[in-house]
């Protein structure tokens, strides 16, 4: 969470657009990072991305702190367009999508550089077999390194079903790969 | 490939991070946008405020105007006031010259008490003079009391008989008095 977030909220909601575009540059690695994965193409990412703080700005007098961050309402309103999204297209991923994505983590290890890709764009194939909210976790959890409390609020469930989901979610993605093998 | 290595390769994709040109113009076209109007509109706290801003100029309004109105009639309370401290003094100089005039009636009456009381002095002391003279002649005219009579039998005998000098002195108060109170 930003230090100092509830303050630079209220400012937002005041009509301070210096302090709305601090919340914006703190989360939109996040959100765009969420959004990426779930729709695969960096070009549809950065407008889904820019729709999303854009509802934001126009309705964040409609959010109020109840116990979770403004990241978590962020997280929702990209869910929720993303989901608008899908209603009428379903992105694929192939190995030149991941690709797309401007990766970094290839540059370290030349060697196996290949190998890592082809795992990387299996991986963005097989999220794509889980239920949305399977990967909502996996992409929160791991991709943006929330905790469980807060991707719990943000899906509007416990902690519990959260980590049971988180599980559920891990061992579907082995057995997706592991049946393609 | 175990759950850890399906952990570690999506973790990977922590790398990655919008473009900075794009981020840079979806920040400036978001903020220059104006905010929904509706949502302004319909927040609850945003229409509180307004109502109490509302409320707060119309408390402030009737505040003024009733410092207006009471300064207004201050002033022309100011000059009833006036007019009624005028019709205040006028009755405590009537008053008080009425109280004047009782006083100046007192003192004539005391001036007079004052006047008889010398006259009736000096006839007093007229009187007692005569009274001394009186007295000095009876005492010189009385009889001499024998041996062996009764105290009493000689005493009655002289008040019966003997005009006594009290009583001359009595009546010439009296014609005094009258004279005086003449």
């Amino acid at each position: 969470m930003l230090e100092g977030e509830r303050d630079l909220v209220k400012k937002s909601k005041d009509g301070e657009v210096e302090a709305f575009g601090l919340l914006y540059d703190y989360y939109l690695p996040k959100i765009y990072r969420f959004v990426l994965v779930k729709v695969g193409q960096r070009e549809e990412a950065e407008d889904l991305t820019h729709q999303a703080f854009l509802k934001a700005w126009q309705n964040i007098t409609k959010y109020e702190h109840k116990g979770y961050s403004f990241g978590s309402w962020l997280y929702k309103i990209a869910r929720n367009t993303v989901y608008d999204h899908y209603r009428q297209t379903k992105a694929e991923f192939g190995i030149e999508d991941a690709d797309n994505l401007g990766l970094l983590i290839m540059e370290e290890d030349v060697e196996s550089e290949a190998e890592k890709k082809i795992a990387l764009s299996k991986i963005l194939e097989h999220l794509k077999i889980l239920k949305e909210v399977e990967e909502d976790v996996l992409i929160m959890r791991f991709v943006n390194d929330m905790p469980i409390k807060e991707v719990a609020a943000t899906l509007g469930k416990t902690e519990g079903a959260v980590k049971l989901i988180q599980n559920r979610a891990l061992k579907n993605l082995k057995e997706s790969i592991s049946k393609e093998k | 490939m175990n759950e850890e290595r399906i952990i570690g390769l999506i973790s990977k994709l922590k790398a990655v991070s919008p473009d900075a040109d794009f981020a840079a113009k979806s920040k400036k076209i978001i903020l220059s946008s104006p905010r929904s109007a509706s949502s302004l509109a319909l927040n609850p706290r945003t229409v509180a405020a307004r109502i109490l801003d509302i409320g707060l100029s119309l408390a402030l309004m009737t505040g003024l105007v009733i410092v207006v109105l009471s300064g207004v009639g201050l002033i022309f309370k100011g000059s009833d006031n006036g007019s009624q401290q005028q019709a205040l003094n006028l009755s405590l100089t009537n008053e008080a010259n009425a109280a004047i005039k009782d006083i100046n009636v007192h003192l004539k009456d005391v001036q007079y008490f004052n006047a008889e009381a010398t006259k009736t002095n000096a006839v007093l002391k007229a009187a007692a003079g005569a009274t001394s003279t009186a007295t000095s002649t009876g005492s010189a005219s009385s009889p001499q009391t024998t041996p062996g009579q009764g105290v009493s039998t000689a005493t009655s005998t002289t008040s019966s008989t003997v005009p006594s000098p009290l009583n001359n002195q009595n009546s010439n108060i009296d014609n005094l008095l009258n004279q005086a109170a003449q």
